[in-house]
């Protein structure tokens, strides 16, 4: 026990150092009026590097050499030097932006995203929305929302000093209480959403073979089952698995034998969509004309920030978008004259027939 | 030649106004035909002033044209045209604000007097009228000669006269007494 | 007294009786009617603009369908405009973040990450990293502080039976499987 605790605590630990050895993205979309959107990447090496290469493979979102590119020497509050490369480029429409993430090399390369621009007119108003998606990886995992409230949430998606602003003011105490009762809740997500993406793996690559207790409905009506045995033996998990233990006592042994193949298959995609090497990045959008609705979190000066983490779109799809509005100020000025004339049409009637 | 003067009658036919109100000129001119007289005789003895009595006929006959809508009867036409003229004059009135005291050549109050004295029924003249009136009633207030032109040369009720003017009927009957006394002097003075 | 009195009655019958001749009635006509056809005139100008702008007033279903376009153009400008206000009301409730603390989003790990590696670590695909000696040594010294404390947490757990068993219902209670003690 105490040798797999001791494995599990270096591997944390060297996930933490390789998580520290990537640069510190940070996406600016800068929407304009006519759909053309500016944007800014900002890259930072990690702080205390005495000398930092940014690699290709640690580009969290994809530029190359059509963008005008820099790259500076800062120093960091704490003193450090920090090496920043900064990349931007005008593209004309939301196309060309997906067009990039189509083409992306990069280390996020396997997940899915796109941007989405729309212009709504709204007479006396111009409606603009601009999303940014990210597909789920998971096709048969459970959403969130089944496992946290709303408030829990809230909580969840939000930026380190967003929580840290929650933990600290009027209700500081429920806050505070979220950090534990979160994670063992997010554990019974993510197990549950697990189970069910292997059964539904599973149950599609054989099912040109398998008998009717191998179909989809049918394992997943023993979902439940399968969540508790893995929880149960979630120690020597792996093991169990190598050994065919785990499986002969999920769906049989003659079930076992004959769909060994395809049951490591449909649990190696799932291993694959866990994106545990996903490199974080930040999303900011400035939109045109007054801000009135988003999902993201603003700071001081009004500007939109989404921090995107693999967690946010392992189940369900994670969109970061906000809506701004810019008044047509000759709508207005129409309306009002128009108003103006029927009212002055029906005083006048008036008056005749007084 | 001199033109007999018409009586004027009061206006009864409220359906003549109507169509007027419609927009209908010609019975306008029938309208004007009816109303003219009695206003230009009003306007007249109030003035003494045969031009500025025709213009005060003219507005007023303007001014009905423009309100028509406004009558509901016959008897209302009446006293709005009474009261419409008599605010003409008064407005006159205020603009010749100095009134010296008349005084008319002695050859002409002589023919004047033997004319009174030797026929007594015989009509004036307009401009005999005019000169009388005027010294007659030289020392009296615009609303005072009203009072005394409605009652003893119009021969109206108080209580029409009350309606033209605004005046009570208290009032009348002071103004009119007031007038009747001074008028009295000035007969006896000049005449 | 008499005589004058009687003068007076004379002059005021007089008067009574000679209405004023009113020799100029035709004239009169003419110009009242003249003047109310040219007032007439330049009123029907004015008159015509109006009709041509606002004839519609008399025609029933344009004036009704106005009456409705500018009702619905009011509620709408009106609905419009609150729900905008509404939500940029939200907006500026929520908290706002601290710039200096949004550029790194990266928490290390998260619990979750700790139940995957446990489950799945073997099969994640085998990837090269470098780190350099001086990362390597505070690892290994990490680890060493940890190993060290979690000897001596478990030393004390194991002297106090009763703490033992408050621990062991807790972690019973709060369904902690991702260790066991």
């Amino acid at each position: 026990m105490k040798s797999e605790l001791t494995k599990i605590i270096i591997m944390m630990l060297l996930m933490f150092v390789v998580s520290c050895d990537e640069p510190d993205t940070v996406v600016t979309n800068i929407v304009h009026a006519d759909g053309s959107i500016t944007r800014k990447i900002e890259m930072r090496s990690p702080d205390g590097k005495s000398e930092y290469r940014f690699k290709t493979s640690d580009l969290q979102v994809p530029f190359d050499n059509t963008w005008s590119v820099r790259d500076s020497l800062e120093i960091s509050p704490k003193g450090d030097t920090v090496w920043v490369k900064r990349a931007e480029k005008l593209f004309l429409s939301v196309d060309e932006i997906n067009m990039t993430y189509q083409k992306d090399s990069g280390t996020n390369k396997n997940i899915s995203r796109n941007a989405g621009f729309e212009k709504r007119f709204r007479w006396f108003n111009t409606v603009y929305r601009f999303v940014e998606k990210i597909d789920p990886k998971m096709e048969f995992g459970y959403p969130l929302s089944e496992f946290l409230n709303k408030e829990e949430l809230v909580f969840f998606y939000s930026p380190e000093s967003i929580k840290e602003v929650y933990q600290n003011g009027p209700d500081s105490a429920k806050f505070r209480s979220f950090g534990d009762s979160q994670d063992s809740k997010i554990d019974k997500w993510l197990t549950k959403s697990l189970v069910s993406e292997w059964i539904g793996r599973f149950s599609y690559l054989v099912k040109s073979e398998a008998t009717e207790d191998l179909s989809y409905n049918s394992l997943k009506i023993r979902e439940d089952e399968f969540v508790d045995a893995l929880s149960r033996n979630e120690k020597n998990f792996d093991s169990l698995w190598t050994n065919g233990i785990m499986l002969r006592e999920m769906i049989g042994e003659k079930n076992a034998l004959k769909f060994k193949t395809e049951a490591d298959s449909a649990i190696n995609m799932v291993t694959n969509n866990l994106l545990l090497d996903f490199k974080e990045y930040s999303v900011r959008i400035v939109m045109p004309g007054k801000l009135i609705n988003t999902n993201g979190y603003k700071d001081s000066s009004s500007v939109l920030l989404w921090p995107v983490k693999s967690d946010f779109f392992l189940t369900e799809p994670y969109e970061m978008w906000a809506e701004s509005k810019v008044t047509n100020f000759w709508a207005w000025i129409v309306s009002g004259v128009f108003i103006l004339f029927v009212f002055t049409g029906l005083v006048i009637r008036i008056k005749r027939k007084g | 030649m001199r033109l007999k003067s018409v009586t004027p009658t009061i206006l009864t036919d409220l359906k003549l106004i109507e169509e007027c109100r419609g927009g209908n000129l010609e019975k306008f001119r029938k309208l004007v035909q009816m109303t003219s007289p009695f206003a230009f005789s009003v306007a007249f003895r109030m003035l003494g002033d045969e031009d500025l009595a025709k213009d005060i006929v003219q507005e007023t006959m303007v001014t009905i044209w423009q309100k028509l809508n406004k009558i509901k009867s016959a008897e209302a036409y009446k006293t709005w045209i009474y009261r419409i003229v008599i605010n003409k004059c008064y407005d006159q009135m205020r603009k010749k604000k100095s009134n010296p005291e008349f005084t008319a050549d002695e050859n002409t109050w002589r023919l004047i007097s033997d004319r009174i004295s030797v026929e007594p029924s015989a009509e004036l003249e307009n401009s005999e009228t005019a000169m009388i009136i005027k010294v007659l009633t030289n020392k009296l207030s615009p609303k005072q000669k009203a009072v005394f032109v409605l009652s003893d040369l119009e021969q109206m009720s108080q209580d029409e006269i009350s309606e033209i003017t605004g005046i009570s009927k208290s009032g009348i009957k002071a103004n009119l007494h007031y007038a009747r006394k001074s008028i009295s002097v000035m007969v006896e003075k000049y005449l | 007294m008499g005589k004058n009195s009687e003068n007076h009655n004379r002059i005021i019958n007089l008067l009574r009786a000679s209405r004023p001749i009113f020799n100029s009635a035709s004239d009169i006509e003419r110009e009242v009617i003249q003047k109310i056809s040219q007032k007439n005139r330049s009123e029907t100008v004015l008159s015509d603009i109006t009709d041509f702008l606002f004839g519609w007033v008399y025609i029933g279903w344009v004036r009704r369908s106005l009456i409705t376009a500018s009702v619905v153009l009011v509620a709408y400008f009106v609905w419009q405009q609150g729900t905008i206000i509404r939500q940029i009301k939200y907006l500026s409730s929520q908290p706002v973040m601290i710039e200096s603390e949004s550029r790194s989003f990266q928490t290390g790990f998260s619990g979750n990450k700790a139940m995957l590696l446990k489950l799945f670590g073997n099969k994640l695909p085998t990837q090269n990293i470098t780190i350099s000696k001086e990362q390597m040594d505070n690892l290994l010294e990490s680890v060493n502080d940890l190993q060290t404390q979690y000897r001596e947490l478990i030393k004390l757990i194991e002297e106090d039976p009763e703490l033992k068993k408050y621990l062991e219902k807790k972690l019973t209670e709060m369904n902690r499987t991702r260790i066991k003690l």
